[in-house]
């Protein structure tokens, strides 16, 4: 016996026949056309038992226990929020100092605290202070001479406590050359020495 | 963002403690960036110290007549020179000095027998010893001639004494010296 082939249904009408919305001549096609196939009208059975089933365990939609539910619940809470702003006599001096820096001294303070931590940030004082780091010293001098044919010896003075560089190999300054100098004479002593024009050390 | 959205928090205050918080803001703002960036404040351009250079001669016969306009030294100088093997002269002059500011960061020239460059100094701070020395990048130049380089510590009362070229039968002596501001 010959079957009869029946026209396929397009995606949109076999989900509809799937979800149970298909009705009249639509639905006697599909049914017709499903006879044949098997597979598809024992995936539909299983759609449909999954849909019964969670119909079962979910409960119907609910309303909320009181028409204005929400309403509620959200002027409760401006109250709420405007009585911890209202000025309390039983407020405690910590309580009322934490209002007070909320309210007033927060941002001036945050400026202020921002204004003195770059001032500081600013400030490079004249010498070593205490933590500040400081390079290492050598006991001499360290000594360079671009010219090979010239020497410094270093050594360091006992008794005055300076730190005296003798070159050596230089050549002598030319005699023509005149140096101003700006310092006028000053007396020869009586005993050959010299006298002092000026009272620094050297 | 609008500026009705910018200007909806201040509105929602009270006149007093929006006036607070809107000066505040335009202190952090404003005035603080503009003090930040005030001119002048090269941090490098700060005197760390003053380094002052003499230049001496020293000799053990009599300097002629050429020398009568250069100042004779203390007696008191020139018995620290005498103490130094090296340095022990007869006869001392000066020659000139002068006095120059250390920058924190930037180089700086002394030039003790002005208008003559032939003998200069240059100096940059390298920063304070521990004992509160000054540490320098010192070079010694003779016409225009970059002789020796060195890092010495300066401290106070205790000078850099370099012995240097001759000139007319003496020796030249460059006293290098931390001094007051």
């Amino acid at each position: 016996m010959k079957r009869q082939d029946h026209q396929a249904p397009d995606e949109t009408t076999l989900t509809r026949w799937i979800d149970g919305e298909l009705s009249g001549d639509e639905l006697a096609q599909v049914e017709l056309w499903a006879q044949e196939h098997p597979g598809i009208l024992a995936e539909r059975d299983a759609v449909q038992a999954m849909q019964k089933s969670i119909k079962e365990s979910v409960p119907a939609d609910r309303e909320p226990p009181y028409a204005d539910f929400f309403n509620q619940r959200i002027l409760r809470m401006i109250e709420n929020d405007q009585a911890r702003f209202q000025p309390d006599a039983s407020e405690s001096g910590s309580q009322w100092l934490g209002s007070l820096w909320s309210k007033w001294l927060a941002l001036p303070g945050a400026a202020v605290a921002m204004v003195l931590c770059f001032y500081w940030g600013t400030q490079v004082s004249f010498g070593p202070q205490p933590g500040e780091p400081v390079v290492s010293t050598l006991a001499r001098p360290m000594i360079y001479t671009p010219d090979a044919d010239i020497r410094a010896n270093v050594f360091s003075s006992q008794n005055t406590g300076a730190t005296v560089i003798v070159i050596e190999g230089l050549e002598d300054l030319p005699d023509d050359l005149e140096i101003v100098g700006n310092q006028g004479p000053g007396n020869q002593s009586e005993a050959g020495g010299l006298m002092a024009s000026h009272t620094v050390l050297f | 963002m609008s500026l009705l959205a910018i200007a909806e928090p201040f509105l929602k205050m009270n006149r007093i403690r929006s006036l607070v918080t809107i000066t505040s803001l335009f202190f952090v703002l404003f005035a603080s960036p503009v003090a930040a960036v005030e001119p002048g404040s090269d941090k490098g351009k700060e005197v760390v110290g003053r380094v002052k250079a003499t230049l001496y001669i020293g000799s053990n016969t009599q300097p002629g007549e050429w020398a009568e306009k250069y100042a004779f030294v203390s007696e008191e100088t020139a018995r620290q020179m005498r103490e130094i093997e090296q340095m022990d002269f007869r006869f001392y002059r000066k020659l000139g000095e002068d006095t120059q500011a250390v920058f924190r960061s930037y180089e700086n020239w002394l030039s003790p027998i002005k208008p003559s460059d032939e003998i200069l100094l240059s100096f940059e701070s390298r920063g304070f010893s521990a004992d509160k020395g000054l540490r320098l990048d010192l070079e010694f130049w003779q016409n225009r001639r970059k002789i020796i380089q060195m890092n010495p510590i300066l401290h106070s009362g205790k000078p850099l004494l370099i012995l240097g070229p001759g000139w007319r039968g003496c020796r030249m002596i460059i006293a290098v010296e931390l001094v007051e501001k």
